[in-house]
């Protein structure tokens, strides 16, 4: 199809080209048979799509907005299920799962078997200092070990 | 954008935020039009409004992708063609697709009526051509049976498209121009495979 044609092609199929312009177009198609030839099929092909034309303007029947919203519901519904049955979704969730259950286990088994720590023991600890001098050799100190080991003497 | 395109938006914002009175609102503003577009194609009330609610039930479940590139009418009227082909499909509907539309009511209406019956054949010769164009409309891709649609069916300008779309008018005429020759392509395998001359 020529370029001239082809520019006006949607008016001049609409009904929306100026006379002047129909008037060009159909003297260029009087003499170019191949321009006049696809311009008819596609006026053709224009009628043939309008057979979808609706020929009324349709209202819905009452109570239409409620059974768009019970069929949302229904669906919403019914894609929360079809996520958690997706192969692949459950597939993955089944690989989580065990990896939790063996971290779990892993976990439950070294809390099992590590020794219980025993209380810090401060009084032992002062008691047993191998670094403070030996009984006798300062009476002050010898004073103040006795007076915390009384302070903190537990039964 | 106009007045009507920035209400539009604000109309989808709020239903994009999950405000279901404004869904109300929208479904009020386009269930007619929704009906109509669907009764066109499939000339059967009862379908058109069972397809109708699904068309509504999907703008709510997927409004979250709409990215206002396009008018919500375009949006709408995609999604609407898209049901009427699925439906299409789910009935398996082969060579009269709209035979079985024909309730009892309607044969015994043209029986009685005062036709002839050259005007009787030419009901079921309608039939069968707008089966064609369904089928032929699915050579195309979505974007250009849309604007094809639009364009005729609805008898929207090139202008109109364009600011529907936000694409420029010179693209427009591009692609219906393309979409027109796909079309006539496939009309010619198509009757070529029947054994029949061309239709279009």
């Amino acid at each position: 199809m020529h370029q001239p044609i082809k520019e006006r092609l949607e008016q001049y199929l609409g009904g929306t080209e100026g006379a002047e312009g129909v008037r060009a177009i159909e003297s260029h198609l009087a003499h170019c048979p191949e321009c006049a030839h696809e311009v008819e099929q596609m006026r053709r092909q224009a009628a043939f799509l309008r057979l979808l034309r609706p020929d009324a303007v349709i209202e819905p029947r009452p109570g239409f907005y409620a059974r768009v919203w019970e069929r949302i519901e229904a669906q919403r519904s019914c894609s929360i299920w079809s996520l958690l049955l997706d192969p692949a979704l459950a597939k993955r969730l089944a690989f989580a799962s065990l990896g939790l259950l063996v971290l779990l286990s892993a976990l439950a088994v070294s809390l099992d078997t590590e020794p219980a720590i025993p209380p810090s023991a401060p009084v032992m600890l002062i008691v047993e200092d191998p670094i403070g001098p030996p009984l006798g050799a300062d009476p002050a100190q010898d004073r103040d070990v006795v007076l915390v080991n009384l302070a903190t003497y537990e039964h | 954008m106009n007045a009507n395109g920035s209400q539009e938006a604000a109309l989808v914002r709020r239903v994009q935020a999950g405000d279901e009175r404004a869904f109300r609102e929208l479904v009020d503003r386009y269930q007619s039009k929704v009906l109509s577009i669907i009764y066109g194609i499939l000339k059967n009330r009862n379908d058109a409004e069972d397809i109708a609610q699904q068309v509504f039930a999907k703008i709510y479940l997927s409004i979250g992708s709409f990215d206002f590139r396009s008018s919500l009418l375009t949006w709408i009227y995609k999604i609407t063609v898209n049901e009427c082909y699925d439906y299409l499909r789910k009935k398996r509907v082969r060579k009269l697709v709209y035979e079985s539309d024909f309730t009892e009511e309607d044969a015994v209406r043209m029986m009685n009526s005062e036709q002839p019956l050259e005007q009787v054949r030419a009901v079921d010769t309608l039939l069968a051509e707008r089966d064609l164009v369904m089928k032929l409309l699915e050579k195309i891709t979505e974007e250009e049976r849309t604007l094809l649609l639009l364009k005729e069916v609805e008898g929207h300008s090139v202008e109109e498209l364009a600011q529907m779309t936000g694409l420029n008018q010179n693209t427009i005429k591009v692609k219906l121009f393309r979409a027109r020759q796909k079309l006539l392509r496939a009309a010619g395998r198509l009757l070529r495979r029947r054994g029949t001359g061309p239709a279009l």
